[in-house]
């Protein structure tokens, strides 16, 4: 070992101990579906679907505690929503009704005063009838019949200063707005039967950080456990929360992600172990993927911030192409050790490998062209994962290797009987002509069946018993739809009141049609200052009101005296319009919040639907509203992930041009080239067409998998070019082929039996595709029309 | 808010277990009601506001099947009804409905606790709300007065009045502190009221629309 070889490895060591502190450190593991939305084209889009992301409503979790008594019921979810105040992750929780008596004093303070700011929607066509004198007649008959009625006592106590019911209209317009189907029991939220305990709560962070959303389940799950315990094991917890899928997605990865690694790693070292019987080639032949991991998890952490688990995911399958590098040179070094020892092994190589991890990266660094911040990480995450492989692998690996190594008996036999069968293959040409030929037709049956999968989502594995449960739960509540709204924008808030005012006057009219169930708008709250003004001025405006309105109130029965509040109040100066901060630090914040957000720095307001029965109708009747739009983030995700899916195609096309010139230029003649690239090619497109004759309906992990096979493809054809003159070195580069082929089909193939869809498709496209690769990978000789080809 | 209060106070009713011994302690009385199987009234109620120059009078059936479902249909002057299930108060008339929790808010939640502490016979929960005094007269006939106690009920209401003989209950009056009163007069009281499953789905809803 020289001196710069101790340097080397002595950096190397400071390396990945450097790395794998700030990894173990900085590792975060998130599963958002949105980073695979475009950047650039649709913009706002892309960023109302991040915003949706992180809402109220999705960091929201729905409690439901059962029972086949109300009491115990309740007594529970009393008992799990004292427990889960106390939790630092927990930020609202509510379970029930607060004492409404300094609601309703807040409330009145706010909306009294401005009692007639907000009388109508539409004040120029509804107030001119409403003040007319038989609207004022028809008003004091419908203070009378509300005297009559349950609320009669609340009315009565501002009748005096309000007998147009402006105040009474705005308390139950807020009361629609917080209240759903719940009843409250003893304090608690309950359901109708008073079987379901209801508990709501936010979680402070992300619902797809599983860092703070697994310790919360775990609360959670304590809490309702010491509940149950209490009630004799009578109770039953279900739960509506979008934390729980994102936390149920990054376990199956995780846990996949971890046994294959495991069964990976087994099985390469048993075939370490038993061909070349030693520790030291074993473990040299795991420090480039160390290295390529830890390199690659880091420059992701450093760039991006956190890893995607499905970057993550594709990690674990780079480990297949990186492992090729260690095992051509070891076995290379074992079978035919350079007479200067492991450098000269590997300056036989190094060609190959340069060229080979080369076309790599340039094939994966094409998906960092892409708007898709997904896709990006992953095209950071393969160079770096590679490059560093590569650097091991010629820095490190030939300093601490053996001098003289010797093959193992084994060894020297699979050698040999791999050296025969590719011996056999050249001297039968047709079976090198024929393989190639019955892959295209394999290739043309498949793709011609190809059915591409439609949506983003069935990457994602959803559990349907939990989907089941959460169902159940958001029907006890009748929740809005998270995923369907309007979003009124404008560069200042008022703009955006305004907007969202014409807004929600469609919605009525649309809701009265049918057309949408329901719906939930800030408007219920508060309404643009220029509409209030509006009401102000045409309540003012209307020409002896206070005269008017004491004679139709004396018709009907009332005593005029007790109205003088009203009269008064005619007389006084305008109150200030009602502004969103207004309601800051309110019991209605909490309510304000799940409407008011900033967007791409201006104001946007959300407007949450249920049961929208005809999108394109309620599209089509809010199209001309300035600064409105419909957001349907299923519908956005998934024509972006066509678009994603798309693209990607044509960065891989794209990168097979690329690709095909840089073997062109190293080889300079179009044979060899073709002798890489053709083998390669079928062998990419073999693992979707068998898929695909199959009936698996392909997706972009499909694409991004088939990517890799190419990569591996070219490897093999690449050295199998390079060693085509020499028996020897032909014998070496097929038993090295057969063993990097085994190792990633023994780590894909298990990959194939993951439950997440995404990792499925990674698997089965990379097993397939690598078995086919070590089918075709000799054809190379005929392309490339080597003496031992011709 | 006070809508249940109002509901509450705009029922006024009460309970008349069948005619037998008269109560000579409210444990007795509170008792017979503990025991009523349900009840069925027909009511005459007078409201009396300050607002209005003459009462606002409202006729109907009222109700009752224990442990805690009350229900008021008022046919004059204009057919609607008031139902009280599960801690909710419903309320439906010829123009639609509209829900009220009850809870949250002390002063719904004591006027419906109150009511129906009286029919259930729920003597602790009556006294955890209110001051109770029972004046036994001569015969059968007894007075029963209750003043709130629990804030803000003091400064709403000041006394509630139920009077009657033997176990019927003939009259309800509530006393606002600002004057305003409203008095509930009942006749054809049956305390034995049982109210079968078919019954009860037809009595204890809404009217549909």
């Amino acid at each position: 070992m020289t001196r710069g070889d101790r340097i080397h490895l002595a950096l190397a060591a400071a390396a990945c101990a450097a790395m794998a502190a700030y990894c173990w450190q900085r590792m975060d593991v998130v599963n958002e579906i949105t980073a695979f939305i475009p950047a650039g084209d649709d913009a706002r889009l892309a960023e109302i679907s991040r915003k949706l992301v992180d809402t109220s409503l999705t960091r929201t979790l729905i409690l439901s505690v059962e029972s086949t008594d109300a009491a115990s019921a309740v007594a529970g979810a009393k008992q799990m929503a004292t427990a889960l105040r106390a939790d630092p992750e927990v930020e609202w929780l509510r379970s029930g009704v607060e004492d409404s008596t300094a609601l309703g004093e807040r409330f009145w303070n706010l909306y009294f005063p401005r009692r007639y700011h907000l009388l109508s929607d539409d004040p120029e066509r509804e107030l001119p009838a409403r003040l007319s004198d038989e609207g004022l007649a028809e008003a004091a008959r419908e203070l009378k019949h509300r005297l009559s009625q349950p609320s009669g006592a609340l009315v009565k106590r501002f009748a005096g200063a309000d007998p147009l019911l402006g105040f009474a209209d705005r308390l139950r317009r807020l009361e629609s707005a917080r209240d759903g189907p719940l009843q409250v029991q003893d304090g608690q939220f309950t359901t109708t039967h008073g079987r379901h305990a209801v508990i709501f709560l936010a979680s402070r962070h992300s619902a797809f950080d599983g860092t703070f959303q697994g310790p919360l389940q775990d609360t959670i799950r304590k809490a309702f456990d010491d509940a149950n315990a209490r009630a004799g094991g009578t109770l039953r917890l279900e739960q509506s929360a979008v934390a729980r899928f994102a936390l149920e997605s990054e376990r199956i990865v995780k846990a996949d992600i971890g046994r294959i690694s495991t069964l990976s790693t087994v099985a390469i070292v048993l075939l370490f172990l038993v061909l070349f019987r030693s520790l030291r080639v074993l473990l040299l032949s795991f420090m480039p993927i160390l290295f390529g991991v830890l390199f690659a998890n880091t420059a992701t952490l450093l760039l991006f911030g956190r890893v995607h688990a499905v970057t993550l995911a594709f990690g674990s399958s780079l480990v297949g192409v990186c492992v090729d590098y260690p095992i051509h040179f070891l076995n290379r070094h074992a079978l035919e050790p350079a007479p200067d020892g492991p450098h000269g092994t590997l300056r036989r190589i190094r060609e190959a490998l340069l060229l080979g991890s080369a076309t790599t990266v340039a094939g994966f660094a094409g998906l960092a062209l892409t708007d898709f911040p997904g896709l990006r990480e992953m095209a950071v995450y393969a160079t770096a994962g590679i490059g560093a492989a590569l650097f091991s692998t010629c820095f490190h690996l030939p300093a601490l290797s053996a001098a003289r190594p010797v093959a193992t008996r084994l060894h020297r036999r699979v050698a040999d009987a791999v050296g025969r069968l590719i011996a056999a293959m050249v001297r039968r040409r047709r079976v090198l002509v024929a393989l190639p030929v019955g892959a295209v037709i394999l290739c043309a049956a498949g793709l011609a069946r190809v059915r591409w999968d439609p949506s983003l989502s069935m990457l994602n594995r959803v559990d349907p018993a939990m989907l089941d449960e959460d169902g159940r739960v958001r029907a006890l509540v009748s929740r809005m739809d998270a995923s369907r709204l309007f979003i009124a924008t404008g560069p200042d808030e008022e703009t955006a009141l305004r907007r969202n005012d014409a807004l929600y006057m469609r919605l009525v009219a649309a809701r009265k049609d049918g057309v949408l169930g329901d719906f939930r708008s800030l408007h219920d709250l508060v309404t643009s200052a220029a509409l209030q003004a509006r009401n102000a001025e045409a309540v003012r405006a209307s020409p002896r009101l206070a005269e008017r309105m004491t004679a139709a109130l004396s018709a009907e029965g009332f005593r005029p005296e007790a109205f003088t509040g009203f009269v008064e109040a005619l007389s006084e100066p305008v109150a200030a319009p009602l502004r969103p901060a207004d309601l800051e630090g309110t019991p209605m914040d909490d309510l304000l919040r799940s409407f008011r957000t900033r967007l791409d720095g201006e104001t946007a307001i959300v407007t949450l639907l249920r049961d929208v029965r005809d999108s394109a109708a309620l599209e089509a009747r809010t199209a001309e509203l300035e600064g409105v739009r419909l957001f349907d983030q299923d519908r956005f995700l998934d024509s972006t992930y066509v678009r994603c899916r798309t693209r990607v195609i044509e960065l891989v096309l794209a990168g097979i041009v690329v690709v095909t010139l840089m073997v062109l230029v190293a080889y300079r003649r179009i044979r060899p080239a073709a002798g890489v690239m053709v083998p390669a090619l079928l062998s990419a497109l073999g693992g979707p067409a068998v898929l695909a004759l199959a009936g698996v309906q392909l997706n972009l992990l499909h694409i991004v998998a088939a990517l890799l096979v190419l990569s591996m493809g070219e490897d093999f054809a690449e050295f199998f070019i390079q060693a085509a003159d020499d028996p020897r070195a032909l014998q070496a580069t097929g038993t090295s082929v057969v063993l990097c082929a085994l190792s990633t089909v023994l780590g894909f193939g298990l990959l194939g039996m993951s439950q997440m869809p995404a990792l499925q498709a990674l698997g089965l496209t990379t097993a397939i595709g690598v078995l086919l690769s070590l089918l075709l990978s000799p054809t190379a000789l005929v392309f490339a029309g080597t003496r031992r080809g011709r | 808010m006070p809508w249940c209060a109002a509901f509450v106070l705009s029922i006024s009713t009460a309970a008349a277990p069948s005619a037998g011994a008269a109560p000579a302690t409210l444990d007795s009385l509170l008792a017979r009601f503990r025991a009523m199987p349900g009840m069925e009234a027909r009511f005459r109620e007078e409201k009396r506001m300050s607002l209005l120059a003459a009462p606002l009078v409202s006729e109907g059936t009222l109700h009752y099947a224990p442990p805690g479902r009350l229900v008021r249909h008022t046919t004059k002057p204009a057919p609607s009804t008031v139902l009280v299930d599960g801690g909710m108060v419903r309320f439906g008339d010829a123009r639609g409905s509209e829900t009220l929790q009850i809870e949250g808010n002390p002063v719904a939640r004591l006027f419906v606790d109150s009511f129906l502490k009286i029919l259930a016979g729920d003597r602790a929960a009556l006294e955890a709300l209110f001051a109770m005094e029972l004046k036994a007269g001569a015969g059968d006939v007894w007075e029963l007065r209750l003043r709130p106690k629990v804030d803000p009920m003091p400064k709403m209401i000041e006394r509630i009045e139920l009077s009657g003989r033997g176990l019927v209950v003939a009259s309800m009056r509530i006393v606002e502190t600002g004057g305003d009163e409203t008095v509930t007069a009942f006749t054809d009281v049956d305390a034995a009221r049982r109210y079968d499953e078919a019954e009860s789905a037809r009595v204890f809803r809404l009217p549909a629309r």
